[in-house]
Order: C-alpha cells, then structure tokens, then sequence
C-alpha cells in the first residue's frame, strides 16, 4: 500500500463521509423504487429462466427490432404518456392553465403521476402551465410553496424537465426537493434546496446552479443575489431603506394625520445621553389592527370594512404609492372594481414614473382584461414601458401574449407570439407560442 | 386561456400524504424476495437498506457531483429490473456495487463522448457541479477529484475504489467485473498518472511527493 496516496484517499473519504452523515434519504426516490418494483410483472407472468439457443436469439432479434422501432417512433411508443395531476386532498382532476389557490388556514397538495408532489402554502397562487411526459412547468404568482420532484429516469429529447416561473425567477428542476417563494409586492425571491440541484435564472439572466444546503435570497429591485445555508434570512439591504419611494406608512390615516413633526437632528457635537431600555412590548395594551395589517395578512374583507371606515378616498389621497397599491388590491379583493379601479388611477396620478406607478398600471390592466381587452392591453404596454426590467414584466407579458391569442387576427397572434418568444424563450407560454407560430406556417 | 381573475379557495381541508413504511424481513434475501414478488415494500426497503452504500460508492468514484442522486437512483433501478439474474441474495451488497461502478462508468464515458462532440471547454460542461459550495470545499479533495477527471474512467474507478473507498482489490475486481489481473493493471496504470499529475498541484504535492510513479 503507497502509504501517501493511501493518507489522501483517507482524508478524502474522512470529508466525504462527514458530508454524507448529514444527508438525509431521498423520499422521493424512496418512493419511486417502491412504485417501480411493484410495476414488475408476478412472477408467473414473467419469463421463463433458461431459454436457449434458437429461442434465444429470435427473442434478442425481436428486442433489436422494437428498439430501433422505438427510437424511429419514440414520441409514439417508447416514452411514457404525458403526466398527469390531480389537485387538494380530494384528488380532483388538475386542469391545466386553471389558478390554483390554497386557502388562508391550510396549504393545497398537487399530486402529479409520476410522483412528484407540490404543497402550495395557505394563500399560495399556482397554476399549471405546461405538462409532458417528463415534467411540467408551474407559475408561482405568489406565495410559498414546497416541491418535492421526483428524479427523471429517462432523459426525454425535445421534452422539458420541470420547471417553476415566479415573476423574473425561473427554477430549472431535475429531481429534487425544495421551498421556493415570491412575493410580488415586495419583489422578494427566495428558494431554500434540500436535496439535488436546480439551475436558477434570475432577473440579470444569469444560471446560478445550487446544490444541496444551499439557499437564495434575490430581489431585482434591490439587485440582491445572495447564496446563504438553508434557512437563513436574506441579509437585508443597506440600501433597501432608502430605496423606497417613500417613508414607511403609519398604520392608519387619521393617526398619520395627527403625528406631530418629527424634531430637527441635533448637531452630531450635541451629546445624547444613552436611551433607556424599551419597555417590553408585550406589556402595552395591543392597538386595533389597522386595514394595512389585516390586508397584508390577507384578511381583505375586514381590511375593507376599515379602509372605509377610515375613509378611502382620504386614504387614497394622503398614503404613500405602496399604500395606496394595497387600498386598491383590497378594494379588488373585495369585488369592488370601481374603487380599485379609482385607487390604481390615483397611484398613476400621484406618482408617475415611479415602479409603483409601473405596478398600478398593471393591476389596471388586470381589472380590464375581462371588460375591456383593449384597455388591459394598453395597461401591460405601459407597464412594460415603464419598467421593462421589473418584478411584474414577465408577468405583463404573460397577459399581452394571452390576450392576442384571444384575438381572431391570425397575423395578429403570430406576431405576438414571434413577440413572447423572443422576450422569453422559457417562458411560462413559450411552448404555446411556439405551437402558433408552427401552425402559422405554411 | 381564460384566466378567474381572483383564487377560489377549495373547501376540502387539504390532507398532508405521506409515505407508509411497511414491515418487511430484516434481511437482504426477503428485500429480494419482496421485489421479486412485484411488492411495493420491496423497492422501498432496499433503498433504505442500501442507499448510503450505493451513494458512498458513487460518491467516491465521481466526487461531489450535481448528478449524485439520479445516479443513485439510476442504480436502484437497474437493480430492480435485474432483480432475477441475481442469483445468491446473500450478494445483494457486492452486486449492488458492480451496478454502481457499472452506472458510473457509463455516466464518465458519456460525459466523455458530449465533451468531445459538443467541443466545450471542460469548465463548461453543465452536468459537471460548478456550485458556489465547490469552492469552498476541502482543496485537496477538490483537486483530488479535478486530476481523476484526467483519468481514463476504469482507471478512475479502480483508483478511487482502491484508495478513497478502501476496497481490497478482490472486491474491486468483482465490482468492476474483470479478472484480478486487470484491475491491478488498471491500479498501476491509473496511480502512476494520478502521481505525475498531483505534482503539479500545490494542494496534492505533499501528499504524493515521495511516490514513486
């Protein structure tokens, strides 16, 4: 034995095995082999041990022909059929391209047929966009959700893996298990990896391939890319403060309204003494909610019922864009199109140019698109106008290339398509498009 | 493509599913009998009996890879769809290695063949881990594995069996499948180039500097 080749190898093996201790199962592999060996034939129906001669090579003759048969018609006989999936606890049917919502109290299971299974975090927003036989493709529009994919055995050509889009963010999937989330509103990204690897495109459209233990906290806004251990909060900004259009919101109007100013700096020669300690919070009385918080939480009905109370039109006059972006997604929420409608316009109209203005020009657009297609469509333009780079432009995209498919204008959809493909090439109707343009031609 | 505009929460409460582990033998022969049987337990029990020897052995061969679960599972499979061909169950473990050293011989040479017929430099090749994390591993681990890429594939294997893994080369010759004498060959041949090469690492020539090659 050399003895320091046989020290390397040890050291080696000692790092190696220090990793492996720490490795946890795979159960979604577990779970595959135990479907896949119950998939084998009884016993009595395989075939018989010990075939010879003649016998033998007509059956290996027979199993060259079926390959090459295969590989001449693969799309038709060699791979598996497309997935399938079914969608909560009850095992209703997936319909593909249908929203998918988890309640407020309790997350949503999505089964696929090849095992995979996706939870949606109560309030998550998913839906399926695209299913083949080796993977799908999933919009995340917001929220959190945990992926547990099952690895793919074959290799399929021309078949996309999985694949999970959440506003800029693309998650390229082989097998694996992770959480990811997106918070549109805050422009916040975040993928926490458990096992396996995942390709990650972010807003910059770079590949940032993860491995195990290793998670992301990204931001286009705040151009944050950070690679940190799984579980780790994202290490905010320095910027980030500042990089708000405006201070941070008081809770509620009136009291707003009644703040006193806030006294001049003192010189930094003025001495201050040492603040005493804050008294515990849990000691003070706890205030109302305001409508921001309970909407926040998502509890958009009592949100509403104080948004009025409070006073909508003052508030959509008097609070800051993000505010007033809230008012309006409430009042949506809430069925009432008109004040939303009256909030959104009123973001445009007090802060033009800014991306919050970008970001009510969308939501416009959203309340348009089933009255008016044309004004929804005018609203996606300028979104993209004004932020071409933001959280909220592939999704702007996503309804422009909807709405010409709903067109009649054949030309005017091929366009359209030829238009999406280019921005996105992976995106989230990217095979959609590609199938317009095939059946435009000639 | 009609998009509802707003989500409508389902009514059922969402049950969480999980994964029943089911009674099964303690031993290798009623893993091979359940899978056998076309029994669901019996995929599920030799993985957990299993995967940590499969992993480590890949593991050692191909080091840290982005890859390493498919192949682990790529093992699994093939073991399950040649189930019948084993012959003594008390052999699961050593047969489990040969369809591992088998696997990862195949994954070596067709990354070898896209290498050449995709002309990208070997920095470039996707399916090769070029995570962040990498970098922060062990340098001399990291370099161990950056000069066995150099190494024909069977040569690599028998190299990182013997000397990683620790095996005795009647076993490595029963994993790989050849004679005695060839994987001493393939021993001498593959240390001999790993040698040359680690010396012109600063994080290896400390190791190998009295080797003889």
């Amino acid at each position: 034995m050399n003895d320091g080749l046989s020290k390397l190898g040890r050291h080696v093996a000692e790092r190696q095995d220090a990793e492996l201790q720490q490795l946890e199962p795979s159960e979604a592999s577990r779970r595959f082999l135990a479907e896949y060996s119950a998939r084998r034939a009884a016993p009595e129906e395989r075939e018989p041990a010990g075939l010879s001669g003649p016998l033998l090579w007509l059956r290996l003759s027979l199993a060259a022909v079926v390959i090459m048969s295969a590989f001449a018609l693969q799309e038709a006989v060699f791979w598996s059929p497309r997935l399938s999936y079914t969608v909560g606890a009850d095992g209703e049917s997936g319909v593909l391209r249908d929203w998918e919502s988890a309640p407020d109290d309790a997350p949503l299971p999505i089964h696929f047929s090849d095992g995979t299974r996706i939870e949606l975090e109560p309030k998550a927003r998913a839906r399926v966009v695209e299913i083949g036989r080796a993977g799908a493709e999933i919009v995340i529009e917001s929220g959190r959700a945990h992926l547990d994919v099952v690895p793919v055995r074959f290799r399929v050509p021309g078949e996309s893996p999985w694949r999970v889009n959440l506003g800029p963010f693309a998650v390229e999937v082989k097998g694996t298990r992770f959480d990811v989330g997106w918070d549109p509103r805050e422009d916040d990204f975040s993928l926490d990896l458990y096992e396996g690897s995942v390709v990650v495109r972010g807003c910059d459209g770079g590949r940032h391939t993860l491995s195990a233990g290793q998670a992301v906290r990204a931001s286009c806004s705040d151009q944050r890319w950070e690679i940190v251990p799984v579980g780790a909060p994202a290490t905010p900004s320095p910027a980030a403060g500042d990089a708000r259009e405006e201070p941070a919101a008081p809770s509620a109007l009136p009291e707003s309204v009644a703040q006193p100013a806030a006294p001049p700096a003192l010189p930094e020669s003025v001495a201050q003494p040492p603040a005493p300690p804050a008294p515990p919070r849990a000691a003070a009385p706890r205030a109302a909610r305001s409508w921001q918080e309970l909407a926040r939480d998502g509890r958009y009905a009592p949100a509403y019922e104080r948004a009025l109370a409070v006073g909508f039109d003052a508030a959509r006059e008097g609070l800051p864009a993000s505010d007033v972006l809230l008012l309006g997604d409430t009042a949506r929420l809430n069925g009432d199109a008109r004040r939303a409608n009256d909030a959104y316009s009123a973001v445009r109209r007090r802060f033009p140019g800014t991306p919050a203005a970008a970001r009510a020009a969308f939501a416009l657009g959203r309340l348009a698109v089933d009255t008016d297609p044309s004004a929804a469509r005018r609203w996606f333009e300028s979104c993209l106008e004004e932020q071409p780079r933001g959280p909220l432009a592939p999704a702007a995209d996503d309804w422009l290339f909807e709405l010409s498919a709903r067109s009649s204008d054949v030309e005017q959809r091929r366009a359209a398509a030829q238009v999406y493909l280019n921005r996105h090439p992976h995106g989230a109707h990217a095979a959609d498009a590609r199938r317009l343009l095939d059946a435009a031609r000639p | 493509m009609r998009v509802a505009d707003e989500p409508q929460p389902r009514d059922a409460e969402p049950r969480r599913s999980a994964v029943v582990h089911l009674p099964l033998s303690d031993s290798d022969a009623g893993v091979v009998a359940a899978i056998r049987a076309g029994e669901r337990a019996g995929g599920a029990a030799l993985y957990d009996r299993h995967h940590q020897y499969v992993r480590r052995v890949l593991l050692r061969v191909l080091g840290p890879d982005a890859d390493l679960q498919d192949l682990v599972q790529d093992v699994f499979v093939a073991a399950i769809d040649s189930i019948d061909r084993l012959v003594d169950a008390g052999a699961l473990r050593g047969w489990l290695a040969a369809i591992s050293v088998n696997c990862v011989r195949m994954e070596l040479r067709r990354r070898t063949r896209r290498r050449i017929i995709r002309l990208f430099p070997p920095n470039e090749l996707p399916d090769v881990a070029v995570a962040a994390r990498d970098r922060e591993l062990d340098a001399a681990l990291r370099v161990t594995y950056h000069v066995l890429g150099r190494l024909p594939a069977d040569e690599r294997i028998v190299f990182a069996l013997r000397f990683i893994e620790g095996m005795e080369l009647m076993a490595i010759a029963e994993a790989c499948q050849v004679s005695l004498a060839t994987a001493k060959r393939r021993l001498v041949s593959g240390r001999r180039k790993f040698i040359n090469m680690a010396k012109a690492y600063p994080e290896l020539v400390e190791w190998v500097k009295d080797e003889a090659p």
